[in-house]
């Protein structure tokens, strides 16, 4: 017995041991991130190599690490949180969870909209409608309303509303437009799907282009990553997206925070501009397909060839607010 | 000679009280008033959810049972081509994590996945996207009926193995046929054993939360995820796995009620059984049935990862690779151990005392096992924070944390499999070696311990097999720069990188199956 005790002690003395405190090393930075990308990390090496400062990466979903953070908020670990997804913005701020950045070395090439006194986006991905190239629609689409339209009856195609990307979406769309039209619009949709919503973002293409429907709402980023997969079945899909970008195209963003009271802000801070480095940025942009916020830095060449287009004025501070609404359209609606 | 008894009274109570302890935030909510989202989610959710979890766990819990028990009767009633290896195999599917296989099996029915670039590459026939869609609920159906089956072939095939030949002799001689004798005497008698492996198939269902998200199924672990993260209510999550475990404790009730009533029957003493050879087309049929499941449940997902795994090997990152496979060997064994050490105490003192408290604690032991892991891993986190706060040390960034929300998680299975070996070897034994002066501790180290084993390395194989692939938990609780192959196999297909998550999904299906071959080994070589 006493022996079984002492084993699980051990175990747990052992195990305890494992921990990584800060106040350890002074060149450290934590970071909870849920960019969970091989380049990512790539560029977390970078950041180590080039300053000799070390980090500590925790990854999670967002949602997760944010909760995290504010229980831990009395004793706080993490230095850097990143994430997906703008509407994480108003939590994070209504739970007085971040501190102010200095935006100094790139505040004159990044656009108001993407940074905040406490965040800066780090990249975009647009949400768009795809179609087969092989099989045009049959009339001009302009807007996300158009998906509404009785002409595309049994031809929709979405990812479920569990989905961020399309709880950001509604969100944004009460924002701008108001709950009753929100919901007129997500009862259109609803109406016209084509099967019930069910996949992630890559598999709306395969069912378009397995003529399971004529349109499909998607993200440019997984279009970029089909056009980069192992698969040449998959780039061939690719190759067939025809992109729609509507009128008031909704921009998903990645951003980069500073958590209040953390213990290494100057390590913290150096990260965050590392990240907003034109090198940095070119490496979201080619290698991992997103839409860079920094002026000037090319864009990979599939999302290039889709051309300029027209992307949405939103408040990202207050779309976290209508996150509640969204969801509870979503289940009037039907749409799972 | 008492003093010893209360040691494993002690220790039973006090992981069991913890584990209360932990938990109990969630039971709280139960006296708080609701929040504002409550009433709509008890509108729009809770009506889906009660019939989608209740369709997924009945389904495959009586799949499973009917696949599960006949392959067992048959390997241990009759002979023919290929039974003693292909009963081994059958235990493989275990092996492989369920979300894996969804991934799998989705992918390929996709639009590029083999099936249809075979029709339509291959064959130049051009069949409507519609003729290979999968619809999400049996898919899920399949996926856990063909991943969860083993449990209950398991613990039937270790029943019957014992059991049966002290039946079948006397029944041929009264001419009873082998249908006679399944319906009649091997079904009836094999029911405590079908029940404890339907229990953990069940319980694995309903605490599944990788398969149901994929496929968008608004089971009870998605909803809860729903009111968290969506509706960004903590307290209804809660809430929702408070009712979620209510319902548990009152299924366990059931089940041990089931059980009760069907009774025990202790062997006088295990006979050989002389299986009766299958020839001519009953043979072929025989063996033709047990290739095409292994076919359909192992072969086929093996082989696509394979595939897949030649298809992305140059792009796995090698250094972090090897790192996560030192890090889930040394943890998975560690923790594993960890949890069968601690399983066991709990079921020697409800071995002991067998009154109202252990069984209590027993289930309370359960009830983690019956919750999605991402709730155990919140309210192992909040606890953690709360006793860091006032030990003012770090404890929840430390590897503690991890091994506390798994041991919570996990315990129950190894209670099930523990208890399940007690059970077969009675107290008998144990008085004997009393009555020759042994002290109940010494009585248990060199009595009990030796008999156990076997139950104890099933149990240690079969938390092993969960630990490897966990996921909630280990995103949640892992300390700084922790990485699984579950966390790779989860990078990669989060980013919807199926192919790229495969080299690291095959593996853990390769530790796995080695861990139940090396168990199940030894057992069967017996069996000639």
């Amino acid at each position: 017995m006493k022996k079984f005790i002492g084993l699980m002690m051990a175990i747990l003395l052992t195990l305890a041991g494992c921990t990584t405190t800060s106040s350890e090393a002074n060149q450290i930075v934590n970071v909870y991130s849920s960019r969970n990308y091989d380049v990512d990390k790539d560029l977390l090496v970078a950041f180590e190599q080039q300053t000799g400062i070390k980090v500590n990466l925790i990854e999670g979903k967002g949602d997760e690490l944010l909760e995290r953070i504010n229980r831990e908020k009395a004793n706080p670990i993490a230095d850097v949180f990143i994430t997906v997804g703008g509407e994480h913005i108003y939590y994070a701020q209504q739970n007085q969870l971040l501190m102010d950045l200095d935006h100094s070395p790139y505040q004159a090439n990044v656009s108001d909209r993407l940074l905040g006194r406490d965040w800066v986006a780090l990249t975009q991905r647009a949400r768009v409608m795809i179609y087969d190239v092989d099989a045009p629609l049959d009339f001009d689409v302009k807007s996300y309303d158009d998906l509404a339209n009785e002409a595309f009856a049994s031809s929709v195609l979405s990812r479920s509303s569990t989905s961020s990307y399309n709880i950001a979406l509604l969100a944004a769309m009460i924002q701008r437009e108001g709950l009753v039209k929100a919901e007129a619009w997500a009862q259109g949709v609803t109406k016209n799907f084509a099967q019930t919503p069910t996949g992630n973002d890559r598999d709306q293409a395969k069912f378009v282009m397995s003529g399971l429907g004529k349109v499909a709402i998607m993200n440019t980023y997984y279009i970029a990553r089909l056009a980069q997969s192992s698969d040449q079945e998959e780039v061939k899909v690719a190759e067939r997206i025809g992109v729609i970008y509507p009128e008031n195209t909704h921009m998903n963003i990645s951003w980069a925070a500073m958590i209040k009271d953390s213990k290494n802000q100057q390590a913290a801070q150096k990260l965050i501009h590392f990240l907003m480095e034109n090198e940095a940025q070119s490496v979201y942009a080619t290698k991992n397909g997103e839409f860079p916020v920094l002026a000037g830095v090319e864009l990979s060449p599939i999302l290039a060839k889709y051309g300029e287009f027209d992307f949405e004025e939103i408040d990202y501070e207050q779309l976290g607010s209508y996150v509640i609404e969204a969801v509870k359209i979503f289940d009037r609606v039907g749409w799972n | 000679m008492k003093q010893s008894k209360w040691l494993f009274g002690i220790s039973g109570s006090f992981f069991g009280l913890f584990i209360l302890f932990v938990i109990f935030e969630a039971f709280l909510r139960l006296f708080t008033p609701p929040s504002q989202s409550w009433a709509h989610i008890v509108e729009f959710m809770l009506p889906n959810m009660i019939e989608s979890t209740l369709i997924l766990a009945i389904t495959t819990g009586m799949l499973t049972a009917i696949i599960g028990f006949t392959l067992a009767y048959f390997v241990t009633v009759f002979d023919f081509w290929g039974r003693k290896w292909m009963q081994l195999l059958l235990f493989i599917p275990l092996a492989i994590p369920p979300y894996i296989l969804t991934y799998t099996l989705s992918s390929m029915f996709s639009y590029t996945g083999i099936v249809q670039t075979f029709f339509r590459n291959t064959l130049q026939l051009s069949l409507p996207g519609t003729f290979f869609h999968l619809p999400p609920m049996p898919l899920a159906i399949y996926v856990f009926v063909s991943t969860l089956f083993p449990y209950v072939y398991i613990t039937s095939l270790g029943f019957l193995k014992r059991m049966l030949g002290n039946y079948v002799e006397t029944a041929l001689t009264m001419q009873k046929s082998y249908g006679q004798i399944f319906k009649d005497i091997a079904l009836p008698l094999s029911m405590p054993a079908i029940l404890a492996g339907v229990l953990l198939v069940v319980l694995e269902v309903i605490g599944d939360f990788g398969v149901v998200m994929y496929l968008n199924i608004p089971a009870f672990s998605t909803s809860i995820f729903r009111s968290w993260v969506s509706l960004g209510d903590f307290d209804s999550a809660l809430r929702l796995s408070a009712v979620m475990m209510g319902f548990v404790f009152l299924f366990l009730m059931i089940v041990g009620f089931f059980k009760k009533k069907t009774g025990r029957i202790l062997p006088s003493k295990p006979r050989n059984l002389k299986r009766k050879k299958l020839t001519g087309l009953q043979g072929v049929a025989m063996s033709t049935l047990f290739i095409t499941i292994l076919t359909l449940f192992l072969v086929i997902p093996v082989l696509q990862l394979l595939f897949w795994s030649w298809a992305s090997y140059a792009n796995i990152r090698w250094t972090m690779f090897i790192n996560a496979l030192v890090t889930t060997l040394i943890s998975s064994v560690l923790i594993s151990g960890l949890i069968v050490v601690i399983a066991l105490l709990i079921s020697t003192d409800h071995r002991i005392f067998s009154n109202l408290r252990t069984s209590i604690l027993t289930k309370i032991s359960i009830l983690g096992y019956s919750i999605p892991g991402s709730v155990v891993a919140m309210l192992v986190l909040f606890f953690f924070i709360q006793i860091s706060s006032w030990l003012k040390f770090p404890l929840h960034t430390s590897m503690s944390m991890l091994v506390v929300g798994l041991v919570i998680r996990y315990l129950g299975l190894g209670i099930q499999n523990i208890a399940g070996g007690y059970r077969k070897i009675g107290t008998r034994y144990h008085e004997a070696a009393q009555t020759l002066g042994k002290s109940y501790l010494k009585a248990w180290v060199t009595v009990d311990i030796p008999l156990l084993l076997p139950a104890l390395l099933s149990g240690f194989a079969l938390v092993f097999i969960d630990v490897i692939k966990e996921l909630p938990l280990t995103l949640n609780l892992r300390p700084f720069n922790y990485h699984t192959l579950a966390t790779q196999v989860y990078q990669y297909a989060s980013d919807e990188q199926v192919i790229e998550a495969a080299i690291p999904s095959l593996v853990i299906i390769l530790l796995s199956a080695l861990l139940i071959w090396l168990i199940t080994y030894p057992m069967m070589k017996e069996d000639v």
